[in-house]
Parts: structure tokens; C-alpha cells; sequence
């Protein structure tokens, strides 16, 4: 599966634009749009971190952790829980298993940034979110899940009046927004053998419209794969994030 | 919390817990994500994600009743359609939901009663916002349908549907008052597109072969007819559209399928166009019946299957030609002479491979020529060739 989603990223970034990429001006995108919405830009940042899939059948918890790029490079200190609070069939034929997820994320080197220089004041990156998320077996090796998640995420930046901030050249002003969305989640998730699952889902905020698309591939000990936003500054985002399943 | 959520859980389950198990309830869910990249002759390179997701439930009360539940979300990147007129910019997001209640009534006919209610947003580039767009729109309205099956082999059926949509526009503006007045708040002229649409729709099913026939009637409840020196009549605006389809599924061998379809479709509308070349124009053109036209959609789709892999070649041309609209040189004067038309000839082929029972994974191209006597293209692209290429995944089942 891994060669197909590869081909996707290579599909989109490489064969086709890379021979006329550049990359200075992409970055400079990329800090205009985060200047112009920077809520929502640090949202998509931290939304990796968001685990939104069906605990494990036969599980109570879930641990995750993202890594990359949530942690390392963005210093977003992450935790997200996922809690099965109703077995699948356990009372009522046909009923759906029911988890509950939740979690926060802080940006703790905005803090050391805003300390080290003195051209920012003040820099408070942090987030949450909380959902519900309901899952059904179609096959012995298939479940669809469906449900509903809340996430709000908080941009604050105050750059010292008596300097200028500049990024890639492009002048940086201050900020203090804040980004709520409430989601719409759907999607299926696959076997691929023991302790090895793969997924595909779509996340749609209904406040902001924002659109998520994820694929992830979920191992023992870790997850990984894409959260594509159409409309993001980062279209595609790879992840790597780790989970413990108890 | 627990109790809680068992309580709801035997709510939702009819009340009657042994009704949930008895009667059969089947979700459908449906997610299809594509990445395309598009390389047309009159514009840079560009890539684009299309989603189109869906996710309902088949619920059989009993042998004669049943009701059909469907959550549908769209969302359209920036892409090169196979023939439709559009900006390349473009992108939208459709979400909504429709509830049909189906009854047998007997061997014969089925009753469809339905509704539906749906959010249409558009957004014109990467950096406006799908909040403010003026065609944004609500979209909720009803259908009745009956089947009729002519015989027990369900090999001749005839559908009639009777449809209804309330569609509003609260962002639509009057551009041309706003054109000559600058300084008036668009707020104000909210809804003026709002319009209420109804008509019949009438498919009859032979073995493989299908004829459709649609008839529309759109009413607009605040858009008024402009008249030639610019201000508006006492007449609405009136749309009506008459669409004609003729096809075949045609299985040939087991592995090979054929979809060929001809469609005709007739669009009037009184409505009328005063065309400003600029702001400073004083002597703008008056096109009568600007948007009345006559379309030809041809479409020839071939499906090749071998067990886990499926060939699917394709060719899709339109044609569309105005009534009385003239098209326009690249200066943005018209040429009287002539009428304008538009074509869009589009051929592809699609390799797709089956991961398991429920996903695939699907590799695409298609060549786009589109061609039209209108050399104006400030906001539509008309005249381009393009060579596109997609690679989808998809869910379903």
C-alpha cells in the first residue's frame, strides 16, 4: 500500500515540479499565508497531532503521541487519548463500538523563542481538542468509523514594537487570533495482518470549512503516513507519530 | 456516562431492542481522494485534490418499507474538469444530506418520497474565502418519484419524478449596480439570485438501453429582466431548461462493458446582458438573450475488467451554442456576424487496481481540447489544450 501513497507524494512534488520548483518562493508563500490566517495555519500544524481513529479491538486506551512534524521541528508538546467506552455488539446487535478522544497540544519553543531574541515579546502556540467516534465492522477485516470532533486552537505572537520581524523578507506583525472548528469525521480502516492496519478518512469542519484528508498506516508502536489539506499552505503533511495501546 | 449511552443506544434502536436486530440496517460508505496535476497550454502547471465522500444507511423497516439515509461531501480543488466550463482557480465544497422513504406499493409501482438539503460554497483562488463568495448557496427541496415496473424481471422500468429546490443565494449582489455605483454595500442586494426550481423528469429503462427526459422550470424571486438602456423591467427572471438523454449499458463479455450516451439539452432564459469594457465605457452593448442556448453532450465510456485490474477508455465531447449571445475578439469587442459556441473534446484512459474488496487505487489521463469562436477569456478559459493526469484511491462499500 505504502508504494501507492508514496507515488502520490512523488506524483505531486516531484516528477511533475520540481524542475522548475522554487523553493525560496514557496517558503515565502508559505509565511504569507500564515501571517494572513495564523490560527488556522497553526491549526493544520498541530491537527497532526490529532489522532482520530477506532481504538483497537480489544483495547481500553490509547496513547499518542505525534513526533514529526508536531514535535520535531514545531516543538508541539502533544498528548492525545482515545477511551472505548462501548464494545461493538456488546448490549445490541449491530450497535457500534463507542470511543471517546481528547487531547492537547503547547508549543513549548515558542516560548524559548520569544526568550532568546528580542525582537519577540511574547509567542503562546497551544491547542486542544475533544470528539466522539463510533465504528463498525463491514468484514473481519474492515471497520468504517464515523463521528464528531471539536478543535480549537490558540496563535498568539507579540513582536517588540521597536524592531521588525522579518521572515524569508517578508515583515512579520503581531498577532493574537484564535481558530475553533467543528468536524464531521468518516472513514475505513483495513487489516494488513497482525498488529498492522491502514486507513483512510475526511475530517470536515463545518464552521470553517476546512477539509482534511487523512491516510494513515498504523503499526504496534507507531503511526505514520499523509493528512493532505487542499487548502492549506502545506498541502501535503507527512507524519510519524507513537501510540500505546493498552 | 455509560448508562447514559446505553440509554441512547436503546433509543436509537427503535425503542423495541429486538427490532434493531430484526430489521435489516446496512451503512454505506463511500471515500474517493484524488491528486491530479494539469498542464494547460494557456497557463502554468498546477495541482489539485479532489474529495467526494458520502456515507448513508439502508434501513428495511419490513418487506414494503424502507428509508435510504446519505451524507454527501464534496470538495473540488483547483482542476481541469473533463468539460465543464470553469476557472482552473475554482474551488467549491458541496456538503449535505437527503432522507428518501421507499414504499412498494405493490408488484408493480414504487412510491419515493425524498429530501434533501445541501451547502454549496465556492471559492474563486487560494486566497479569498469560501465565507464571501457570491454564488455560495443553499440548496433544499423535495422529490417525489414513482416507479412502474412493466414486468416481474425488473428489465422495464419507467420513473417519474417530480422535483422542487429552494435555492438561495445570500451573498449574490447586483454587479451592475455596483458597477455604476461603487460605493453601495453589496450587503443590501443579498438574495437577489434566490430562486425556486421545479420540474419533471422521466426515465424509461429497456433491458440496457435508457431514455431520460428532463423538464426545468426556474423561477427567480427578486432578479429582474434588464432592459436595454440599462434599468430593470417589471419581469422576473425565468430560466427553462429541456434535457433529452438516450443511452446504452451494454454488457458484451464478461469482462467488457459499454456506457454510450447522446444527450441534447435546451436552456432559455429571458434575461439580457449589458456588457461595460470599462469603467469609463459610456456606450455599453446591450446583448438580447444572452443566455439561451443549445447543447450536444456526447459521451463514450468502455470498461475493460480482469479480475483485480480494470482499463477504462474514454471520450466525452460537448458542444454549446448560444442563441443570440456573439462572441467577443481579444479586445472584448463583439463580432456580430457570428454566434458564439464553445467545445470541449476530452480523451483519457484510466488504469485502476483493486487493493482489496473494498479499496483501489486508480491511475488516469486524459488530453483536454477546448475551442470556442470567444477569444475573450478575462474570466473563463475557452480556447486551451491540456494534458492532465490523476492518480485517485478509493473506499467503498
Amino acid at each position: 500500500m505504502k508504494k501507492y501513497f508514496l507515488t502520490v507524494l512523488i506524483f505531486y512534488s516531484g516528477v511533475f515540479k520540481l524542475y522548475s520548483y522554487d523553493f525560496y518562493s514557496k517558503g515565502q508563500e508559505i509565511i504569507a499565508s500564515m501571517i494572513s490566517d495564523p490560527a488556522r495555519f497553526f491549526y493544520e500544524m498541530k491537527a497532526d497531532a490529532e489522532n482520530t481513529l477506532p481504538v483497537a479491538v480489544g483495547k481500553k486506551y490509547v496513547l499518542n503521541t505525534a513526533i514529526f512534524p508536531s514535535l520535531f521541528p514545531l516543538t508541539y508538546a502533544n498528548v492525545s487519548l482515545n477511551y472505548n467506552i462501548y464494545r461493538e455488539n456488546r448490549i445490541l446487535k449491530k450497535s457500534p463500538q463507542i470511543d471517546l478522544t481528547g487531547g492537547f497540544e503547547y508549543m513549548i519553543g515558542a516560548g524559548l523563542f520569544a526568550n532568546q531574541t528580542d525582537k519577540v515579546d511574547d509567542a503562546e502556540f497551544y491547542g486542544y481538542h475533544f470528539g466522539i467516534i463510533l465504528s463498525q465492522s463491514v468484514s473481519p477485516k474492515v471497520r468504517s468509523f464515523y463521528g464528531y470532533k471539536h478543535s480549537f486552537s490558540k496563535a498568539k505572537l507579540t513582536v517588540n514594537k521597536n524592531k521588525n520581524l522579518e521572515l524569508l523578507g517578508i515583515h512579520v506583525d503581531s498577532f493574537n487570533t484564535e481558530f475553533s472548528e467543528d468536524f464531521i469525521l468518516m472513514g475505513m480502516e483495513f487489516l494488513r495482518g497482525y498488529n498492522k492496519y491502514w486507513s483512510l478518512q475526511i475530517n470536515y469542519g463545518v464552521s470553517n470549512k476546512t477539509v482534511i484528508a487523512k491516510i494513515n498506516f498504523r503499526g504496534k508502536w507507531f503511526i505514520t503516513g499523509f493528512n493532505i489539506y487542499p487548502e492549506g499552505a502545506i498541502t501535503i503533511h507527512p507524519f510519524w507519530a507513537m501510540h500505546l495501546d493498552f | 456516562m455509560r448508562i447514559l449511552l446505553f440509554i441512547l443506544i436503546f433509543i436509537l434502536s427503535n425503542v423495541d431492542m429486538y427490532s434493531f436486530e430484526k430489521a435489516s440496517f446496512v451503512n454505506y460508505m463511500n471515500i474517493s481522494l484524488t491528486q491530479g496535476f494539469y498542464m494547460p497550454s494557456n497557463s502554468d502547471d498546477f495541482g489539485g485534490s479532489n474529495i467526494s465522500s458520502s456515507f448513508g444507511f439502508l434501513y428495511d423497516i419490513d418487506a414494503k418499507n424502507s428509508v435510504v439515509g446519505v451524507y454527501n461531501l464534496n470538495y473540488n480543488g483547483p482542476s481541469l474538469y473533463e468539460g465543464r466550463e470553469r476557472e482552473f482557480n475554482e474551488r467549491s465544497i458541496s456538503s449535505g444530506f437527503s432522507v428518501e422513504w421507499r414504499r412498494k406499493i405493490n408488484n408493480y409501482f414504487r412510491l419515493r418520497p425524498s429530501v434533501s438539503y445541501r451547502k454549496n460554497y465556492f471559492k474563486s483562488s487560494g486566497t479569498s474565502d469560501f465565507d464571501d463568495n457570491i454564488y455560495n448557496n443553499t440548496d433544499k427541496g423535495f422529490d417525489i418519484a414513482m416507479d412502474y415496473y412493466l414486468n416481474a424481471n425488473i428489465d422495464r422500468i419507467l420513473s417519474f419524478v417530480f422535483f422542487y429546490r429552494k435555492i438561495e443565494f445570500p451573498n449574490y449582489t447586483d454587479l451592475l449596480l455596483e458597477f455604476r455605483n461603487p460605493g453601495v454595500q453589496s450587503e443590501t442586494y443579498g438574495g437577489l439570485y434566490d430562486n425556486g426550481l421545479y420540474g419533471f423528469s422521466l426515465k424509461y429503462k429497456y433491458f440496457n438501453y435508457f431514455f431520460a427526459s428532463d423538464i426545468v422550470f426556474q423561477n427567480y424571486n427578486n432578479q429582474r429582466v434588464l432592459k436595454n438602456d440599462g434599468t430593470y423591467s417589471n419581469t422576473f427572471q425565468k430560466d427553462r431548461e429541456f434535457k433529452l438523454k438516450v443511452g446504452i449499458e451494454e454488457k458484451w463479455r464478461e469482462y467488457y462493458y459499454l456506457y454510450p450516451s447522446l444527450e441534447f439539452i435546451i436552456h432559455n432564459s429571458n434575461q439580457n446582458f449589458l456588457r461595460f469594457k470599462s469603467i469609463t465605457d459610456i456606450s455599453p452593448v446591450f446583448v438580447d438573450d444572452a443566455y439561451s442556448y443549445n447543447q450536444i453532450n456526447i459521451n463514450l465510456p468502455v470498461n475493460f475488467e480482469f479480475k483485480k485490474y480494470s482499463v477504462d477508455p474514454f471520450i466525452k465531447y460537448s458542444y454549446k451554442k448560444y442563441k443570440s449571445r456573439w462572441p467577443r475578439d481579444s479586445d472584448n469587442n463583439y463580432m456580430y456576424n457570428k454566434k458564439q459556441y464553445n467545445n470541449i473534446f476530452t480523451l483519457g484512459c484510466s488504469f485502476s487496481r483493486k487493493l482489496n474488496n473494498f479499496a483501489s487505487v486508480v491511475f488516469g489521463y486524459y488530453f483536454t481540447y477546448s475551442g470556442s469562436n470567444n477569444k475573450f477569456e478575462y474570466y473563463i478559459p475557452y480556447n486551451y489544450t491540456s494534458n492532465n493526469f490523476y492518480i485517485t484511491f478509493k473506499v467503498e462499500y
